[in-house]
């Protein structure tokens, strides 16, 4: 009975360790089971994601036509429109003067009188010898009338009361007379005209731009070598800049061209400009056009002698578009940039630059309006590589709305 | 035994040794350093030469290759060279093996920086060379911030004047800050002004040095002093510069205020650092030499009120990534783990034992068995630090097992009736053979560990170390301590127990519910006997099944397992790396960053936010340089620091969440996250992602059109993750080409247009360093000329720079000053010729000499060993390392065919070190299974019965392979170090059970009978050893910190394994000797205990 007990508890063992086994083993089963499955699951997912994350996202923009205006910038000098220095013709001392630096003047203001006691003097004198030449001229006059009223009575009763070479002689010496009485009026005429030139005055509207003379300085006559002048004025109503501009960009200035002037001290404030004229030579020193200018200065800003930075528009290509320099690629096989087109592939395209303006660029020849360009492509972009587009950088003024797809925006 | 008898006999000599033990014990814990992690000595030397300006073909052309050449002829021992050449920077990294002598290294570098100096550019200065280590890592970061502090006066406080301060704190190294300006005495140029005054950089250049001298005037002697004289030479004050004169025009003098403004400045910046959004500047504190992170941190802060005394009153210093709060933390965690497991451990101990004394014996041994192996440790020079303490609680699982299995002997032993001395004796003579051989199986599979390479050599061998050390202490312990208390503690527990006779029913619910826990084990026991009969009648189904499903297991799970380097940790902290569109002004940059940090906040819990650092650009300090390994190549780069508040939601997380926004919300931008916890940063030593695929070939574009083509096949890997080229080649650069003849032809040449650029783009510094002093602080500052970058900011601004040629005297007259026209004229109209006087020249501005053409230029230029390299670099998300790594190998195969001539592909990085660890750590597997069966060879004296014992081997893999499946953890290191140590105690238990069953053999019974005694006998200390070790674990294995997978690995393993030792281990045992004769085997038996059975 034992044994049969015992046999029998060895066999509910066996079927209770059969049971509790094959239990174990499900359990193992099912455990590893899920376990693949759920990893399998992960793997798909994280495979499908990473496939999504490798395609790059992408900004695109859209180029704006015509571009900005391209400018070129030269440093230029401001001289005023006429500008004459004022020296003094006699010599002698300055009695006043009244007009100062900075002074408006008006054609024939007077700027200063000249002391000239010497000339004074040469005039009185020279008056003198007028009056003794008239005087003498009337003498001769008068000797002459009466020799030649005795010849002629001489000649009515036949006889000589005078000799026809005296006669001859007392009208000559009228003749003498009448020439001495003009040399000295001439005399006159020229120390009274000098007399003038004490009087110095504006040769035409404009300003008083520099005085170097002052009450009782000497003047000398005919401006020598060594001595300033005595006023300068410059008519500034309208100035004159000339500008120096490199051989390289001679061929794009011409005459009619506007330019703005933009002086330091002025931050803000832009003067127009016209291109004048040019030189029409390139100087062999420094290989520059001479370019002139004129600037209207109604209200007397500019000062001639003003250093000025002269902005110059040119003139933009025609079928030029500008983008963001950043959309460029730099890369060795030349300047590109990647557009999307409708099965959001990039497309790589060769362009030309018009002009780099830092920030942007004039893209001339490569690129057209209606292209969707990608800003800031990622390094390694390909032609025929998938991206996602995801909106707009939103630093380019010319910004066009997103679309969501490329395809969507082409509908 | 005579140890065993003098720790009787002299109990007080055992006690003064605890005492020891205790003193030495809390010395060594004192001193000893306490860091994160052990001296990683793998020796490094970087040298970083600055060019302010050179460009990086170049600074890769003219100085990096040069040196790079002189360096790998006249310096020994080299492992690797890598070099980057960046925009001013050369940054060359000269590993070394590792047993190099560093500070001859060191010595040897700067031989050769020297020799090659005169090649170079002139005006290059020698180069910082500095030594370093893998684990040199900021441990305390300062940010200087503060309302109406200047940036540059920042940086100036936190250069000049905290910097040194911090520098008296032993064991720091503050390099210069991050961030700020770089206060400079700066000359402002004019454009304007100068072409006014008819005035050329140079000029301004040449004045500044005639005019600001440092020429000692000497010494005179009148009457009885010898006076020191002193010459006004150089200005006291910044203003006066602005006095000095420039030159003389037409009777003009131009001062430097008519043309320039010197000011207090600094030069553009190029480095700046965002704490929250706020510009600061930070100032990282590095650990350098052998000192303890905590020592260093807590002596540089006790520093900052004595710095904050001396400094304004609105200066902020706020201090963040402090290292010791992870060390502590990192410590505590790993202290917190290893006491729960003793006294886990303890409770176990005391469940099967039943009594308190013998199990306070026990437990007492494993804080002195610790203290044993810190002595130790801090002897051998090793540090306080999380691998160590680790290993301590690695340990304590097995602390217990010689000390439990010697009590327990002893308690059989009197139960026998002996005296307690005799009892005492006769036990330990017989079982320290058995722990001394278990001791050597444990401590015999850690030695291949020694053997590992790299990175991981460093990390585990003192984990190691901390096992053996405390195993060793452990087995003295038990044959000296405890038989010593044994004698007092035992003997009385016995006579209390013999008082009372059989046990009684007691009315402590605990020593009922332990006297409950033995009859369940005893009936356990009997249960477990009738299974193991069943197996042993049928040995053949039970072992194939058995073998199957070990088999089945290992080859169907293991697939899935995956392989990682190390586990995954929140470092609590998300680095990310921005990079812009390249060449994306620093300015622009910092704009971006900041709508980053926006979008990370609204992905973010605020409260998981702690702080936002942004670093961006190129730091200012070289020896930043050489430590900074994100990436960063110019200013279009900024680092985020996303650090996270204690509980925040998991890190990972939050990085796939940004992973797939910000791409979205910032096209063009290229985003990667870096490890921020230092263990990664560590391992990925010197690379910013764990695989670096590198191409090296003799043709650039060919490279980087292979590279290109890599790269996009490897995107597509599930998951890789911010896969990128790290060299950028489309660096914006306007190329100027002067047109040399035409120069020559307006009296200009190349130099002029040099000079004329490097003056008005770079400062003249770089060419003609000039310094001012300022008196008040004695701190020298830069003084250079520039152009401030505002000035020049149109392409149109450059064309129309003025260039000069310095040799001709003066620039051009104003029209101004002409006031003499001969004959009183009128004047020629804007006619410059007339006015110029003889010998004077016109300034050409460049654009009539020159034409700029935008092109691409590299970022930076990197070498490996001397070759130009691409490198591609390949994060991971949601997949292993292994995996990930496999199907690159696959791609890069595939790839092979069409890969430009000459070129070449290698995996680098961490996959690499990986790779390398893990065949080490494989091979180091099968070692330690060879020599645990060379041990037990010795032992029995048989060539079978090892076999035997090394049979419960596979299952204890196979345990491992289903717990770490079920836990979802991938294989890694410290997986395989846990499966190591499994390897010794699986095989200890079975040694047990197999000496026994020997014994029984030995004394005529037949096979299987004997196989069945043994499993009976021995299923006690064998569950009590495997069940210590298991539950000590357990708080490890539950953690979430480095070595979790060690713990999982093991509890799996040996849970498995125990299964094995008791059944599988006998079954095959019966069967290895089921031919046997009843022989009497030789000598080398071990444990004699016959019939240990006999206690239960």
């Amino acid at each position: 009975m034992n044994q049969m007990n015992a046999d029998d508890e060895k066999k509910r063992g066996i079927s209770r360790l059969a049971l509790v086994g094959s239990v174990g083993l499900g359990l193992a089963v099912v455990l590893a089971v899920t376990g693949i499955i759920s990893r399998e699951h992960a793997a798909k997912a994280l495979a499908r994601e990473t496939n999504e994350a490798a395609i790059p996202t992408v900004a695109v923009i859209k180029p704006r036509v015509g571009g900005m205006q391209p400018t070129l910038v030269l440093p230029g000098d401001v001289e005023a429109w006429y500008w004459a220095p004022i020296y003094g013709q006699v010599s002698g001392y300055v009695r006043m003067w009244y007009k100062d630096i900075g002074a408006r003047v008006k054609k024939g203001d007077l700027l200063a009188v000249i002391d000239t006691p010497e000339l004074d003097a040469h005039v009185k004198q020279a008056k003198a010898e007028l009056a003794k030449a008239r005087a003498q001229e009337q003498l001769a006059e008068i000797t002459s009338k009466r020799w030649d009223a005795l010849w002629q009575t001489g000649l009515k009763q036949r006889f000589e009361p005078v000799s026809r070479q005296a006669t001859d002689v007392t009208d000559y010496d009228l003749a003498a007379a009448r020439a001495a009485t003009l040399a000295a009026k001439g005399e006159l005429d020229r120390l009274e005209a000098l007399e003038k030139f004490k009087y110095l005055v504006a040769p035409f509207d404009g300003v008083v731009t520099a005085r170097r003379t002052d009450v009782g300085a000497f003047v000398k006559a005919n401006g020598v070598s060594n001595q300033p002048e005595m006023f300068e004025v410059a008519d500034i109503h309208i100035m004159r800049v000339y500008v120096r501009v490199p051989q390289t960009y001679a061929s794009q200035i011409h005459v009619g061209m506007k330019a703005e002037l933009h002086v330091p001290g002025m931050p803000g404030k832009v003067f127009p400009a016209t291109v004048d004229t040019t030189s029409y030579a390139v100087n062999l020193d420094s290989r520059t056009l001479l370019v002139e200018l004129w600037a209207p200065n109604p209200k007397y800003e500019l000062y001639p002698g003003t250093y000025a930075e002269v902005y110059f528009h040119l003139t933009p290509r025609p079928n030029a578009v500008e983008i963001p320099s950043s959309a460029l690629i730099f890369q060795d096989r030349g300047l590109q940039v990647a557009t999307v087109g409708r099965d959001d592939r990039a497309q790589l395209r060769n362009v030309t630059i018009g002009r780099d303006m830092g920030s942007s660029v004039i893209v001339i020849s490569g690129l057209k309006p209606s292209e969707w360009v990608i800003d800031s492509p990622p390094d390694t972009l390909n032609a025929g590589d998938l991206v996602r587009v995801v909106g707009h950088h939103g630093v380019f003024p010319g910004l066009e709305t997103k679309p969501e797809r490329i395809s969507d925006a082409h509908q | 035994m005579w140890f065993v008898k003098i720790s009787l006999r002299q109990p007080i000599t055992i006690i003064v040794m605890v005492v020891l033990i205790l003193l030495a014990g809390a010395r060594a814990t004192l001193d000893t350093p306490v860091d994160m992690f052990p001296q990683v000595n793998i020796p490094v030397v970087a040298v970083v030469w600055t060019y302010q300006g050179l460009l990086p073909d170049e600074m890769a052309a003219r100085i990096n290759y040069f040196f790079e050449r002189m360096v790998t002829t006249q310096v020994n021992n080299i492992k690797s060279i890598q070099s980057e050449a960046v925009i001013g920077y050369g940054v060359i990294k000269i590993f070394f093996q590792p047993s190099v002598d560093i500070n001859f290294a060191v010595a040897q570098v700067t031989a050769a920086a020297q020799t090659v100096l005169k090649f170079l550019p002139p005006g290059t200065t020698p180069p910082f060379v500095l030594a370093y280590n893998a684990t040199t890592v900021p441990v305390l970061q300062l940010a200087l911030s503060g309302r109406g502090i200047s940036q540059f006066k920042l940086f100036d406080l936190g250069n000049n004047f905290i910097r040194p301060m911090l520098a008296s704190v032993p064991g720091a190294a503050v390099p210069i800050p991050y961030g700020g300006l770089n206060r400079r005495v700066e000359a402002d140029l004019n454009l304007q002004a100068m072409q006014a005054n008819g005035v050329s950089p140079d000029d301004v250049t040449e004045a500044l040095m005639r005019q600001n001298l440092i020429i000692p005037a000497g010494t005179e002697k009148i009457g009885r002093f010898e006076w020191h004289v002193r010459l006004n030479s150089s200005p006291v004050e910044i203003k006066t510069i602005n006095d000095m004169p420039i030159k003389r025009v037409n009777g003009t003098v131009v001062y430097m205020r008519d043309i320039a403004y010197v000011h207090d400045g600094a030069p553009p910046q190029t480095n700046m650092v965002r704490v929250n959004g706020h510009r600061a500047v930070l100032l990282p504190i590095f650990k350098s030499g052998s000192e303890s992170t905590l020592s260093i941190v807590a002596a540089a802060k006790r520093m900052l009120p004595l710095i904050k005394e001396s400094m304004p009153k609105a200066l902020r210093i706020h201090t963040f990534g402090d290292q010791s709060v992870f060390v502590k933390d990192a410590v505590e965690v790993v202290i917190r783990e290893a006491v729960l497991a003793a006294v886990l451990t303890g409770l176990l101990v005391l469940l099967f034992l039943g009594d308190w004394r013998t199990t306070l014996i026990i437990v007492m041994t494993i804080p002195l068995a610790a203290l044993f192996s810190v002595v130790v440790l801090s002897a051998s020079g090793q540090t306080i630090n999380s691998m160590t303490l680790g290993g301590l609680a690695l340990a304590v699982g097995i602390l217990v097992d010689s000390a439990t299995v010697t009590i327990e002997n002893f308690a059989y032993h009197l139960e026998m009736g002996k005296e307690i001395v005799f009892a005492i004796m006769d036990g330990a003579q017989q079982i320290v053979i058995p722990s001394l051989v278990s001791l050597l199986a444990i401590c015999i599979v850690f030695v291949p560990m020694f053997t590992l390479t790299g990175v991981s050599h460093y990390l585990f061998v003192p984990l190691a170390e901390a096992v053996i050390y405390a195993l060793v202490g452990a087995f003295l312990l038990s044959v000296s301590f405890v038989p010593m208390m044994a004698q007092f503690w035992m003997s009385e527990a016995h006579h209390a127990s013999e008082g009372h006779g059989d046990k009684p029913r007691s009315r402590n619910p605990l020593v009922r519910f332990q006297q409950g826990f033995e009859r369940g084990f005893n009936r356990m026991r009997e249960r477990y006997r009738s299974l193991l009969d069943l197996a042993l009648a049928h040995p053949a189904p039970f072992i194939t099944g058995f073998l199957a499903f070990i088999l089945v297991s290992l080859a169907v799970l293991t697939p899935w397992l995956g392989r990682n380097f190390f586990p995954e940790v929140d470092g609590g902290a998300i680095l990310l790396h921005v990079s812009a569109p390249t060449g994306t002004r620093i300015e622009d940059t910092a704009r971006l960053c900041g709508r980053i940090e926006k979008a990370i906040r609204r992905v973010m819990r605020p409260g998981d936010i702690d702080n936002i650092i942004d670093n961006l650009d190129i730091p200012y300090s070289p020896i930043d340089m050489a430590y900074q390994n994100t990436g960063t190549v110019g200013p279009e780069d900024a680092d985020i620091t996303v650090q996270e508040t204690p509980g925040h939601l998991p890190t990972a997380e939050y990085v796939a969440k940004l992973r797939r926004l910000l791409p979205t919300l910032f096209p063009g931008v290229t985003f990667s996250f870096l490890p921020a916890d230092i263990a990664t940063q560590i391992l990925n030593f010197g690379a910013p992602a764990p695989v670096d695929v590198q191409v090296i070939g003799p043709v650039r574009d060919a490279v980087y059109a292979y590279a290109v083509r890599l790269e996009k096949s490897i995107k597509h890997v599930p998951g890789t993750a911010d896969v990128h080229i790290f060299q950028r080649f489309n660096y914006p650069l306007l190329n100027i080409k002067v047109n040399r003849s035409l120069a020559q032809m307006v009296g200009l040449t190349q130099a002029d247009v040099a000079r004329g650029l490097l003056e008005e783009l770079a400062g003249s510094f770089q060419i003609t360093p000039n310094f001012w002093l300022n008196w008040k602080t004695g701190v020298s500052y830069p003084l250079q000329t520039m152009m401030p970058q505002y000035r020049i900011d149109t392409l149109a601004d450059l064309y129309n720079m003025p260039i000069t040629d310095p040799s001709a005297p003066g620039g051009r007259t104003q029209p101004q000053s002409v006031t003499t026209i001969a004959g009183g004229g009128t004047r020629f109209p804007g006619g410059t010729a007339v006015k110029l006087a003889p010998g004077q020249t016109i300034p050409e501005i460049l654009g009539a000499v020159a034409s700029i053409k935008p092109e691409p230029s590299p970022a930076v230029v990197s070498h490996y060993n001397v070759q130009p390299v691409v490198d591609i670099y390949i994060n991971r998300q949601g997949r292993d390392l292994g995996a990930i790594s496999a199907d690159i190998h696959k791609i890069l195969r595939k790839a092979l065919s069409a890969r430009p001539p000459g070129t070449r592909v290698f995996v680098r990085g961490q996959v690499a070190v990986m790779t390398t660890a893990y065949s080490e750590l494989f091979a180091g597997l099968g070692v330690s299974i060879l020599l645990v069966y060379l041990l037990v060879t010795v032992n029995f004296q048989s060539w079978l019965d090892p076999f035997v014992v090394i049979a419960a081997l596979p299952a204890a893999l196979a345990g491992i392979v289903w717990i770490l499946f079920v836990t979802h953890t991938t294989l890694s290191v410290p997986a395989l170090i846990g499966s190591i140590m499994c390897m010794g105690i699986a095989s200890a238990n079975s040694i047990l059970v197999i000496s026994f069953a020997r014994e029984q053999l030995a004394n005529g019974m037949d096979s299987v009978r004997a196989a069945v005694e043994a499993g009976f006998t021995r299923i006690r200390p064998v569950l009590i050893t495997a069940g210590a070790m298991i539950i000590g674990m357990v708080p490890t294995a539950a953690s979430a910190e480095q070595n979790a997978p060690l713990g999982r690995a093991v509890i799996g393993g040996l849970a498995f394994a125990t299964v094995s030792t008791l059944f599988f281990v006998p079954v095959v045992f019966s069967l290895v000797h089921r031919n046997h004769t009843n022989a009497v085997p030789e000598g080398g038996e071990t444990a004699r205990n016959t019939d240990r059975g006999a206690d239960s």
